[in-house]
């Protein structure tokens, strides 16, 4: 206790405040807590001619439209290191709460999707089914403030020019896509995600097959027998997972949004409502819970599959297994998606492009006259063949050697027809 | 100018001082107690003589929480039982000789002014997941645990401390543990009347030496209090910068009853928390009489071994006596390498305890 502070000129240390203490005469000193914004929102406005300015993708600061002024964004990308957040009971309560920025939450009367956009956007289409009836309602502000984004940095320009050639690719679709007035408006929206992360301590229990063949000697001749000897097996699996994504909202198709995988989360950044400015989100509609439910059974299938491949045999019964999570952490994160519909022979189809990768996942019909048409093409051959050596079989040899070369272009062709009808049909159901 | 109050007039009874050459403690007893052996180590030639006493009286006594005949009972409990007991470990003997004490405690009363800082700990609970898969049904699990979540504090503090109890003895520490503690918050304040009857030991721990004690109990002490002004559940990576004022230093007494027995001339010391009524004491074997067992069993095996033998000897004419004859002999062989058992299982006991009291300071 040799004093090398003097109490009465002592100052805490900088960036402490003061907190309430319990006991007279003790003075309580914390870090303070991070700068938020609070439930009052703020409007980005250029403060050279006060109009609106927004989040500008190519040159990743706020620009006003009407002047030109910039202004950085003082956010800064915290990638992988990006804090996690446990599953405290009382996780919900004590996150924060709301946007930190005037948004108006938009309902869609035509798909009841729910999103917001700037306070200053005039004209609102959904971005989830094209349509224009949407209705402004105030923006929620019972949901969890996202930790995190990763901005837009694909511009809508550029962005736009791909899905041309994307729509335009491809001969089962219908050539009519490759005209440029397919998708004219391209909504930048920021969709909600939770990513978990876990480490798996995983121990299986099964029994396990393993091929023995035994040769009898049996009413004279040697005779050759495989059986399946079985025997209990246990073992233990270390499994970590990082950075599983979850989608927060249920308008989009998980499996139309796992095709715009991967996002690069090392460009995570501090959330900051600047990247907002101009742009659409999505606020979750999927909570922390339930959300968790759903990374949880992908991790524990991950874990099954981890024990599957532990297993030294591909005969297994009786399999049971525990997996033990720890070190369980969430964040909420917003990332960057393009959103077009384009309607095609009175259907509406969806597009997909990664805001930060550009690559695209879509919806594109299917020109089925085209595909019939290949598949005729892919058959013909063999059953052409099939009736011409059919026909020259009276007349001797010839016959005899066309009818098995066309059983083969017909078996060819078969499996050419089953191929082009399989992927026609995944297109059209995507 | 008026002269100093003597010890005697300060503490409000007569007392005298005895000194011991061989444990060189320090006790004070009434006039109406003599003292001829040491209360700490039991040997005799204890003189009255001067020593170094700080004057004062104690501020606060904790009151003895038994009447002598309860210190008795428990004596007469802990007596009970145990192979080849000495003869002088009866409970009217350990009754007779049963006498009050107190340890002495010294308490700093100090005001500080510091400067703090530490890491401080607050609970939360937090949901942990454990999924199992059987007949192809996955069932889940929710744990829930308490977590600390380590913050950091700093501050400062202004506060005056009472009566914080710090060691007046070497030994201290020991005399806890053996003793298990006292509760101090039932410490009432000092009376001549306390130690009527008693035998008080003399701090051997002078206030100076203790103060490194004392600095780390206030350091505890104000410990606990910012934790409880951070409102928080633990402490960790303490540190304090202090300034101290005001100090004094008083002396508590914490009390004890305290008798012996003798075994193989040997004097053993038995102690009674006086307020809690924890036994203390070391059950020694009477070596005599596990010697003399010993001696029964071989006499006894030497006896039923010549029947045994005579026995078989006699079997040769009447061939029925000759498995007696054998069973004695063998009975007498076990008996007999039995036999230095009680003498050598004391002898180990007693070694192992003497062992143990000698680590143990007086």
């Amino acid at each position: 206790m040799t004093p090398q502070h003097n109490y009465a000129t002592w100052s805490p240390p900088p960036g402490f405040v003061v907190v309430p203490s319990q006991v007279p005469g003790i003075e309580v000193y914390a870090p303070a807590p991070e700068e938020t914004a609070g439930p009052e929102a703020k409007t980005f406005r250029c403060p050279q001619c006060a109009g609106l300015i927004s989040y500008d993708a190519g040159d990743q600061e706020l620009i006003c439209p009407y002047c030109g002024y910039r202004q950085q964004i003082g956010a800064r990308v915290v990638g992988l290191s990006a804090d996690h957040f446990e599953f405290t009971l009382g996780t919900l309560d004590e996150s924060e709460r709301g946007w930190g920025i005037a948004r108006r939450s938009i309902q869609c009367a035509s798909c009841n999707a729910v999103f917001s956009s700037s306070e200053g956007e005039l004209s609102t289409t959904c971005p989830f089914c094209g349509s224009n009836r949407v209705s402004t309602q105030a923006a929620l502000h019972d949901t969890i403030r996202p930790g995190y984004l990763i901005p837009f940095s694909v511009e809508r320009e550029l962005c736009r020019a791909s899905v041309r050639t994307w729509l335009g690719k491809g001969w089962m679709h219908p050539p009519e896509l490759r005209q440029a007035g397919a998708v004219t408006e391209f909504a930048g929206i920021y969709l909600p995600f939770w990513i978990f992360d876990a480490h798996i301590d995983a121990h299986w229990r099964a029994e396990v097959g393993y091929r023995e063949t035994r040769r009898h000697y049996r009413d004279g001749k040697w005779e050759t027998e495989t059986v399946i000897r079985w025997r209990w097996e246990s073992g233990d699996v270390r499994l970590p997972i990082h950075d599983l994504l979850v989608y927060g909202a249920s308008k989009l198709s998980a499996e139309l949004l796992e095709r715009l995988y991967p996002y690069d989360l090392a460009q995570l950044t501090t959330y900051d409502s600047a990247y907002l400015a101009g742009w659409q989100a999505q606020a979750y509609d999927v909570p922390l819970k339930p959300a968790w439910e759903v990374g949880k059974r992908r991790m524990r299938e991950r874990a099954k599959d981890a024990c599957y491949d532990d297993i030294p045999s591909a005969h297994v019964r009786n399999f049971a297994m525990t997996a033990d999570l720890n070190q369980e952490r969430w964040r909420y994160v917003l990332l960057p998606v393009y959103m077009t519909t384009y309607a095609f022979a009175g259907e509406t189809y969806h597009v997909l492009v990664n805001g930060q990768t550009g690559a695209i996942a879509g919806q594109k019909p299917v020109a089925w006259q085209r595909v019939w048409l290949a598949i005729a093409a892919a058959l013909a051959p063999g059953i052409l063949g099939g009736l011409l050596g059919l026909l020259t079989v009276p007349l001797g040899g010839v016959g005899t050697v066309i009818l098995p070369v066309a059983f083969v272009l017909f078996l060819v062709g078969l499996i050419v027809s089953i191929y082009i009808f399989v992927q026609a049909r995944e297109a059209d159901e995507r | 100018m008026s002269a100093e109050p003597s010890a005697s007039e300060a503490w409000g009874t007569p007392l005298q001082i005895y000194y011991c050459p061989h444990c060189h403690s320090a006790h004070l007893a009434p006039a109406s107690v003599t003292m001829d052996t040491c209360p700490a180590c039991l040997e005799a030639g204890v003189s009255p003589e001067p020593a170094h006493l700080r004057r004062e009286p104690p501020e606060l006594v904790i009151p003895f929480g038994m009447e002598q005949q309860q210190a008795q009972d428990l004596l007469a409990e802990w007596a009970k039982g145990g192979w080849f007991r000495p003869d002088e470990m009866r409970a009217e003997l350990l009754s007779m000789r049963l006498r009050p004490y107190y340890f002495p405690v010294w308490l700093v009363d100090c005001d500080i002014e510091a400067v703090w800082q530490a890491e401080m700990g607050y609970d939360y609970q937090a949901a942990s997941f454990r999924e199992r898969y059987q007949g192809g049904r996955w069932v889940s699990e929710q744990i829930t645990e308490t977590r600390v979540r380590w913050e950091p504090r700093t501050g400062r503090l202004k506060r005056s401390y009472e009566n914080v109890a710090v060691r007046a003895m070497e030994a201290h520490d020991a005399w806890m543990s053996r003793l298990g503690g006292y509760d101090f918050r039932r410490r009432k304040p000092y009376a001549p009347q306390a130690i009527d009857r008693s035998v008080v030991r003399v701090p051997d721990y002078a206030p100076e030496a203790a103060w490194p004690d004392a600095e780390q109990a206030l350091s505890r002490t104000a410990a606990l209090e910012c934790k409880s002004a951070s409102q928080a559940d633990h402490v960790r990576n303490w540190a304090m910068d202090a300034r101290t004022y005001a100090l004094t230093w008083t002396q508590m007494l914490t009390p004890a009853y305290v008798t012996w027995y003798r075994a193989e001339e040997q004097p053993h010391l038995v102690w009674i928390n006086g307020q809690s009524g924890h036994v203390y004491g070391h059950k020694y074997a009477s070596q005599r009489k596990a010697k003399l067992a010993s001696l029964v069993m071989g006499g006894l095996a030497a006896v039923f071994f010549l029947i045994g033998m005579l026995l078989v000897l006699i079997g040769t004419a009447l061939p029925a006596l000759v498995a007696l004859g054998v069973l004695m002999v063998i009975g007498a062989l076990v008996l007999g390498l039995s036999a230095p058992i009680p003498a050598i299982w004391a002898w180990f006991r007693n070694r192992s305890l003497s062992t143990r009291e000698e680590r143990t300071p007086a």
